[in-house]
C-alpha cells in the first residue's frame, strides 16, 4: 500500500513537473531544433538532361503508306546547374515542411540531320528559362545524428509546378515535378541561430513543360549549400 | 510525268474587275496600289452550283457527292470558319463568269496536262472573291471509287486542290518530285495544295495537311485561333542581300506538322502564319521542286542558287503573337 502511494506521488510529480518542463524548454545548443524552428537556405541545384521526342520530319507518298524522309531531329534538355531558395518550419524536432523555388536556364538542343537534299547537319538551339515552384515534408532521423548532434540525416518527399519560359519569354509551359530527396544537415554552429550546410541527392519525376513525352521521366538530382536556422 | 492539278490561275475580268498579278503564297493576293490584299470571300456560305454533266466512270450525282465530301473537309477545319451550300445543278459552264460559282466538267484537251483550274472573279479594290468557277478537263479519267481506282485520278482529292483555290489559297511547295522525260513526277508531298498530282489511283489527297490546315486559318481564322496561333517572320538573306523565292518551311518538333511559306519581295522577307504555338526548326531551299511559275508570278526573278539549309536556332511560336525578326542566311551553290 505503501509503496503503491509512492508511486502514486511520484507519477503526478512528473504529471506536474513534465509540462512545467516543456513550457520551460530553451535551446541551450547542440540540439535539435524544436517545434516553431524556421529554416531558410538555398544554394545550387543540378539536374541530369533528358531526350525529348523527336519526330522525323515526314512527307505522304501516293500510296498513303510508309512515309517519306525529309530530314531527321534528335533533341534533348541538356543537363543543367541553377540556384534554389527554400523557406521551411518545423513541426516538430523531427518533421519540418518547407516551401521553395528553383532556376535554372537549361540549352534545348536539336540535331538536325539525314536531309533529303543534303543539307549540311545542324544544332538548333535555344534556352529555356526553368522554375520549379514545389512544396516539401522532411522526415529528420535525429536518432542516427553525428558529430555531437551536428550531423542531421533526413529525407524529404514533395511536389510542386515546372514552368518552363522558351526563349523569347513569350511562350510558358507548364508541367508537374514529384521529388524523393536523401540528405545531410551539417550545423557549424550550436547556437539557437547557427548556419549550416545541406547536400541532398534524388530524383524528380516530371511531366509536361517543355517536355512533349506525358509519361514522365525520372531524373537524378543534387542540391546543395547554405541553410540557416532561426 | 504527273499532271498539275492546277494550271496558272486564271483572273476573270468582269467591269470594274481588273487583272492582278496572282502571288501565290499560302494565300493567294492582289495588289492594290502599293500593297498586296489577300483574296477572300467576305460572305458565307458560299453558294455554289454543279453542272448537270458527268463524265466517264462519273455521273452528276457522283460528281455532287464527291464536291460536297471535299468543301466539307475544308468547311471541318476546327481553327477556321468557312461553310458552303449547294444551290443546285445548272447546265452553265464552269468558266462562265455569269455571277454563279460553278464546278463541273469541261473538254479542255488542249490543256493537256491540266487535271483541273480555278478562275476567280474579283473586286481588287477590296480583294473580295466575287465568283469562282472549277473546271475539271475531261481529257483525262476520273474516278469517284472510295478506294481509288488504277489509272483514274480521284475526284475528291483534286477537287479538295481546287476548292482550297477557290478559297484563296496558293499553291504549298512542301513536297519533293524527281524530274523524268517530260515533266516530274512526285515522290511525296505534304500538302493537299501542292501543285502537282499524285500518280493516278491515288486517294492520299483526300486528306488535309498541317500546311493547307494553317493557310485556311491564315484567312479565316475563328476568334479562338486568332488567340491561339502564331507566326513567324523574317528574312532570308545570301550575303548580305535578300534572296527572293525561297522556300522557307517550319518543322513543328510537337506536332510533326510541316508547314511553309515564301519570300516574296527582294528584301527576302517571309511570313508563315497559321502555326500552333510551340518550338519549330526551320528549313530554306530553292524553289526547285517544281516549275517556279507554279508558285509565283513568271516575272519575279527568283533565286534558285543557294543551298538548302536549316537554321541554327530553334524558333518558338507563342500563342497568339509572332516571332519576328529570324535571319536565315544561306550560301550559293
Amino acid at each position: 500500500m505503501a509503496r503503491g502511494w509512492r508511486l502514486l506521488i511520484l507519477t503526478a510529480c512528473l504529471a506536474t513537473v513534465a509540462p512545467q518542463v516543456v513550457s520551460a524548454q530553451v535551446y541551450i545548443g547542440g540540439g535539435f531544433p524544436r517545434g516553431g524552428s524556421v529554416e531558410l537556405g538555398g544554394g545550387g541545384a543540378w539536374v541530369q538532361g533528358f531526350e525529348i521526342e523527336s519526330p522525323t520530319a515526314q512527307l505522304s507518298r501516293a500510296t498513303g503508306a510508309q512515309r517519306f524522309d525529309l530530314f531527321s531531329t534528335d533533341a534533348d534538355v541538356q543537363r543543367f546547374t541553377g540556384a534554389h531558395l527554400r523557406a521551411g518550419v518545423y513541426l516538430t524536432s523531427s518533421i519540418s515542411v518547407e516551401g521553395g523555388v528553383r532556376y535554372a536556364t537549361p540549352a534545348m538542343s536539336i540535331r538536325l540531320s539525314g536531309d533529303v537534299e543534303s543539307a549540311e547537319e545542324t544544332v538548333a538551339t535555344q534556352t529555356l528559362s526553368h522554375y520549379v515552384f514545389d512544396g516539401s515534408v522532411l522526415l529528420h532521423f535525429n536518432g542516427a545524428a553525428f558529430a555531437g548532434g551536428r550531423g542531421v540525416p533526413f529525407v524529404s518527399v514533395g511536389g510542386g509546378q515546372v514552368r518552363e519560359l522558351h526563349e523569347g519569354r513569350e511562350l510558358v509551359e507548364t508541367g508537374r515535378a514529384v521529388h524523393g530527396t536523401a540528405g545531410l544537415k551539417y550545423w557549424l554552429g550550436t547556437g539557437r541561430r547557427r548556419v549550416g550546410l545541406r547536400a541532398e541527392i534524388g530524383v524528380v519525376s516530371r511531366t509536361g513543360a517543355a517536355d512533349s513525352d506525358d509519361s514522365g521521366r525520372v531524373l537524378p538530382m543534387a542540391l546543395g549549400g547554405l541553410t540557416f536556422l532561426f | 510525268m504527273n499532271p498539275v492539278k492546277a494550271g496558272p490561275l486564271v483572273l476573270v475580268l468582269l467591269l470594274s474587275v481588273l487583272v492582278a498579278p496572282a502571288y501565290a503564297y499560302l494565300k493567294l493576293g492582289v495588289r492594290v496600289g502599293t500593297r498586296t490584299v489577300s483574296l477572300q470571300w467576305n460572305a458565307f456560305p458560299i453558294r455554289y452550283f454543279i453542272t448537270n454533266r458527268g463524265a466517264p466512270g462519273v455521273d452528276s450525282a457522283q460528281f455532287e457527292s464527291a464536291i460536297t465530301r471535299a468543301f466539307s473537309t475544308w468547311n471541318a477545319v476546327e481553327t477556321s470558319e468557312t461553310s458552303s451550300q449547294l444551290v443546285g445543278f445548272t447546265a452553265a459552264s464552269p468558266t462562265s463568269g455569269d455571277g454563279m460559282s460553278v464546278l463541273g466538267f469541261a473538254s479542255r484537251p488542249d490543256l493537256e496536262r491540266v487535271l483541273a483550274a480555278t478562275n476567280f472573279i474579283i473586286d481588287v479594290t477590296t480583294g473580295e472573291i466575287v465568283e469562282s468557277d472549277i473546271f475539271f478537263n475531261t481529257a483525262f479519267s476520273w474516278s469517284v471509287s472510295p478506294a481509288g481506282e488504277t489509272g483514274r485520278h480521284d475526284l475528291e482529292s483534286i477537287a479538295l486542290h481546287e476548292i482550297g483555290h477557290l478559297l484563296g489559297l496558293g499553291h504549298s511547295a512542301i513536297g519533293e518530285t524527281e524530274v523524268v522525260p517530260g515533266g516530274r513526277r512526285v515522290l511525296a508531298a505534304e500538302a493537299v495544295m501542292f501543285p502537282i498530282a499524285f500518280s493516278p489511283g491515288s486517294i492520299a489527297d483526300r486528306t488535309l495537311k498541317a500546311d493547307d490546315i494553317a493557310g485556311l486559318t491564315d484567312i479565316y481564322p475563328n476568334p479562338a485561333t486568332r488567340r491561339t496561333r502564331g507566326s513567324i517572320s523574317g528574312r532570308v538573306t545570301k550575303n548580305g542581300a535578300g534572296v527572293l523565292g525561297a522556300h522557307v518551311v517550319a518543322f513543328n518538333t510537337r506536332t510533326s506538322a510541316l508547314v511553309g511559306g515564301f519570300t516574296l519581295s527582294d528584301d527576302g522577307s517571309f511570313t508563315i502564319a497559321g502555326l500552333e504555338a510551340g518550338p519549330h526548326v526551320l528549313r530554306v531551299e530553292p524553289l526547285d521542286d517544281a516549275e517556279v511559275d507554279s508558285f509565283l508570278d513568271a516575272s519575279m526573278n527568283v533565286d534558285l542558287n543557294f543551298r538548302v539549309r536549316f537554321h541554327d536556332r530553334v524558333v518558338v511560336v507563342p500563342q497568339g503573337g509572332g516571332t519576328r525578326g529570324v535571319e536565315l542566311r544561306v550560301v550559293p551553290k
